[in-house]
Parts: C-alpha cells; structure tokens; sequence
C-alpha cells in the first residue's frame, strides 16, 4: 500500500527540497546561531531587518513539503482511511523536515515553528489545486515580513513571528495549531493536480 | 486588451505575479513617514529597497512558467521551429514587464505625490535610472526561465527563487571589498539623495550589460531529447560566457552610477532669524522654523549672545559645508519627526573640523551640556533622556568660549 502511496506523490522531489534546506543551514549554521549574516546587510539602513539568513531555510523546506503532498492528477475514490492517510503523510513529511533542520541544533524552537507556519502556507495552493506555485505564499510572506515585520528595535510584529530567530514554547504550540487547520483542510479535500 | 493579452492571463502564471508585488511595493512606499518625498534620486533608491524582491518572484514567476512549456503535454510548443526562440522568451517577458509596469507605476504616482514636477537631476536621468531597476527584473526573469525550463513543474518555482534571493542577499556584503561595479543595481537608500546625481553612461552600460546577458540565457535554442528537453553544449556555453562576462565586469571595472553633485540650498523664509533650505524639503520645514524661532528668542532674552546666528542652513549633503560664520546647519529629515536634542546637537556639532582627528572624551560631555542649556533656555522644564548628563546649564560666558574652542576644532580643552 506504501508502494501505490508513494507512486502517485512526488515524494522525491519532496525530499530533494528538503535536503536542499538542510544543506543550506548546515551551511549557514554558524551564521544562523551567531546571527552574522543577516538581511540587514543587504537593505537600506532605514529598512534595517535582523532576519538571519539561516531562517529562509524553512521557506524551502515547506515549499518541499507542500510538492510531496500533490495529490494525482485524477480524481481517485476518497474513503476514510485515505483522508487518514493524507494526514499521516503530511504530518509525516512536515516531522521529516523538523528533524532534518534541527540537525545543526541551532534554534530549535524558531526552527519548528518556522517550518508549521510556512508549510501552512504552502499548502494553501496545494488545497486549492495550484500545487506549481505553493513557493508564492511563503516567499510573499518572508519578503513582507523581513521589511515591514521585525524593524522596532528587534522585537517582531506577532504576524511575522515566523522569522524572529527567538521562540516561546507557546510560539509552537500556536504554530502547530495553525498547521493542524490547514493540514486538516488537505486532509479533507481531494488535492488533484491541475498543471 | 486585445486576444493576445487574454490569452497570456489565462494560460501563463507570470503575469499575475505582478500583484503580490505591487502590494509589497505599495507597502514599501509607505513606511517609515515617506522620507523620500520630495526628492527625484530619493525616491528612486528608496524604491529599489524592493528590487530583491521584484527578482526574486520574477525569477520564480518566469521559471514556474518556463517549466509548464517544457513539460511533457505542452513541449511540442517551444520545439515548433518558428517559435523555438521566442516562446520562453514571450513568456519570460509576460512574468517581468507587468512586475516592472507596476514597479514604476508606483515609483511615478511617488514622484508625482512629493509634487516632483522638473526634477532636479532631469527627466531623462530619472527614466533611465527606473528602466535600469526594470531591467534587472528583466534579467533575473531570464535567468529563472534558463533554470526553470529543465526543472519538473512542482519545483521550478522555488528552485529559481532560491539562488536569486540568496544571490541578492550576499552581494551587496561583497562591495566595494570584493566587488567594483554594482551590475544589478542600487539596493536602496535611506537618506536623503541630494548632493548626489546619477551617471547615465554607467546607468546605461549597465542597462546594456543586462539585456545582452539575459538575452545570453533565455534565447539558446531548446532540444528535444525523447520527449524532455535536453542541455545543449551551445546554449551551456553561452549562458556560462554571459555570467563569467558579469562576474568579470563586477570584480574588473570601477564604476559607481553616483555622482557627486555641489548643491545649497535655495528657498529662504526672510524672518530672524532667517532659515534656508532645500525646495524638496519644503513640507518638513514649518517644525523646524517654529522651533529655530523659539531657540534663537530664547537666547536672545537670556543674554546669550554666542547663540545668536544670523542664517540657519539646511545641511548641504556635500563637503562642501557652509557652517561656521553665523550660518548653522540642520538636517530635517527625521522620520519620527523633530526630535529636539538630536536637532539642537546637530546645529551646534562642529561640522567644519576633519573627522581623522581623536575626538578626546571631555568633547562629549560638553556637547551635552551646551545642548541641554540652550534647550533649557526655550523649555526650562526639559529633561534630557540621558540621566548622566551634567543638568547645571552653562553661563553665557562658557558657552561663547567652548563655541570658540569649536571654531577652532579645539575640541574638549576644557
């Protein structure tokens, strides 16, 4: 059943995505917990944004995410334990990029949190059937969040919280509940593909 | 909007990309007070603090759709032998010109609403300082169609935008050390632009750099390989001849498209005291002429004659300051408004002495105490926000004699 599972998900490039993230905080590890190597240094001064470039690995990371969970591109029958299914899978596949970011144990509880808003988001286009641009929503919000979220005085604005490198343990437990709505949406809804 | 405009915006993602944008461009002319209105150059660069952006979701836009012609289903499109060229280019074109419509859409309606009518650097210079933003869109539009078209539909999208967000990210970290020529551009300003002016030549080298190079990527005729399309030696030549061609012009050449510019300023209220500024300036000036009025009254009444300046100058932005004299000079351009220690500080900080020279300690307790007692002097009740400062206000005669040590740039003798 895994088998039949896994060949109508595009699992590979799924975890190709998230590979790549975890490469790229690997990369970045040191600037991520030392905070060198920020957005900062590429903007105006007025714009000043303290966004650690280590945190846009979860973009790519949820971008992997939401392209595993493309459904096929017919309608399949839609019994109750594949509804089950596709929730497993998406928790299954969020948890896989968890664990895979939290490999240079920096930030850990930016990190989870980072990971179950953006790939809230991403999933949005995938639950309305445009899996091909599931990047636009977390890329948006990076982009609004780095130049109007985190500028007085490194405090974040609560809609932007998914980049402040620092996190409560309430943080992820709003996170995770935000991630449970969307991915329950996914569940619920057929995700066939249009191209 | 004729068949052909319907037909892109049903079939192609790219132009609706346009949209996203244009809000955070919208969002990014409002923020912080709008400090640039008023001003050609400023409002400009203050809009090219979104060019990352713009690339960013043009290289995604341009590469999600590039893939959807390349997949298996539509490849037949781009293999048609009088469209191999044109149709990623059509369609890369229909992701970047609606983005950069919007983008100097928003920089117009910006010139227009600070009531910038005959620019002080000249029409012409201001257009090709904006088509040289739009063509950077263009070109990272290029690009993403160049990496997209070999991607698979799911993940072409964030494989383009990756290395385009993280590209113009680190760049700017590498100049001038590494990098002499900004080839993608400003990445924004957040002060004002006078005393500067552009220089169209390296504008326009650049605008011409860009478009060959991206022309370099996203014109290479695709091949067809069972049904996918494949590399062709050729077109990997190319594309690898036009960024090793960039690189070089960026580490090789020394240009800056800043000019410096001598400027004063050329609008003066003929009060007393009288107060000059900049005509670009001229909404931000009423605070400050109420505020001066009060200072100078005040320094009148209470005897101290060394306070008392016969012209106060808006800064000139350039070396070329006329402070020292009797003229004073202030920068008005405060985005939380005027704030009075920082304004008071900066009409008396002795602009004319060299910067390479140590500053000694003394000079900044000084400075505190001559700005708290001219303060004090229009508001007896002010309190400053550093409680260290020393709050026993000086006397006519210390001050005349520290505004003398300034003249001198005696700084700190005590």
């Amino acid at each position: 059943m895994l088998r039949s599972w896994l060949g109508v998900h595009p699992w590979r490039l799924a975890l190709g995505l998230i590979a790549l993230a975890t490469l790229g905080s690997v990369f970045l590890g040191r600037a991520w917990v030392s905070r060198t190597l920020t957005i900062s240094t590429a903007t105006p001064d007025v714009l000043e944004s303290p966004t650690p470039l280590g945190m846009l690995m979860p973009v790519v990371a949820a971008a992997g995410i939401a392209v595993g969970c493309t459904g096929p591109r017919v309608r399949l029958p839609e019994p109750t334990r594949v509804r089950v299914g596709r929730l497993a899978w998406v928790a299954a596949l969020t948890a896989t990029a968890c664990v895979a970011l939290l490999v240079t144990r920096a930030a850990p509880g930016a990190v989870v949190r980072g990971v179950l808003i953006l790939t809230a988001l991403a999933l949005i286009p995938v639950v309305l059937r445009l899996p091909m641009v599931a990047w636009v929503p977390p890329v948006v919000y990076l982009m609004a969040s780095v130049y109007f979220g985190g500028q007085s005085g490194g405090r974040w604005a609560w809609w932007a919280q998914a980049f402040n490198p620092d996190a409560e343990p309430q943080d992820v437990i709003v996170a995770a509940g935000i991630w449970a709505a969307v991915a329950g949406a996914y569940a619920l809804r057929p995700p066939v593909a249009r191209f | 909007m004729n068949a052909v405009h319907r037909y892109a915006l049903r079939t192609l993602y790219g132009p609706w990309f346009a949209l996203p944008t244009l809000g955070l461009d919208i969002a990014l002319a409002f923020t912080k007070g709008m400090p640039y209105l008023g001003e050609d150059k400023f409002t400009v660069k203050w809009m090219a603090a979104s060019m990352w952006i713009l690339a960013t979701v043009a290289a995604a836009g341009a590469a999600t759709d590039a893939a959807r012609l390349s997949k298996p289903g539509s490849i037949h499109l781009s293999q048609l032998a009088n469209h191999r060229r044109s149709v990623y280019l059509w369609s890369a074109a229909w992701t970047a010109i609606p983005i950069v419509l919007a983008h100097s859409l928003v920089i117009g309606v910006a010139l227009l609403a600070g009531g910038v009518y005959s620019p002080r650097n000249g029409w012409p210079a201001v257009v090709i300082a904006v088509v040289a933003q739009g063509v950077v869109v263009c070109w990272f539009a290029a690009l993403g169609s160049a990496i997209g078209r070999h991607l698979p539909v799911l993940i072409a999208g964030i494989a383009a935008a990756l290395p385009t967000g993280i590209l113009l990210l680190s760049l700017p970290s590498f100049y001038p050390s590494v990098l002499h020529f900004e080839v993608f551009g400003d990445i924004g300003a957040g002060g004002s632009q006078l005393g500067t002016g552009w220089d169209t030549v390296v504008l326009c080298f650049q605008i011409i750099l860009l478009i060959s190079t991206a022309a370099a990527l996203v014109l290479p005729r695709p091949r067809q390989v069972r049904g996918r399309l494949a590399l062709s030696a050729r077109g990997v030549m190319v594309s690898a001849a036009a960024l090793a061609l960039l690189a070089c012009c960026a580490i090789a050449i020394s240009a800056d498209d800043d000019t410096l510019v001598v400027v004063a300023p050329d609008r003066c209220d003929q009060g007393s005291p009288e107060v000059c500024h900049f005509h670009e300036h001229s909404r931000l000036i009423s605070e400050v002429t109420a505020y001066v009025s009060e200072l100078d009254a005040a320094a009148r009444e209470q005897g101290y004659s060394a306070l008392e300046f016969e012209r106060y100058s808006e800064r000139t932005y350039t070396s070329t300051s006329m402070a020292g004299g009797g003229v004073i000079e202030f920068d008005p351009l405060d985005p939380d408004g005027l704030d009075r220690w920082m304004f008071v500080q900066g009409l008396l900080a002795p602009v004319w002495c060299t910067d390479d020279e140590m500053i000694p300690d003394e000079y900044f307790g000084q400075m505190d105490r001559l700005t708290l007692t001219w303060i004090r002097l229009a508001d007896p009740s002010f309190q400053p926000g550093n409680p260290e400062i020393n709050p026993v206000p000086l006397t006519p005669d210390e001050v005349s004699r520290v505004l003398s040590d300034f003249k001198r740039c005696e700084l700190g003798s005590a």
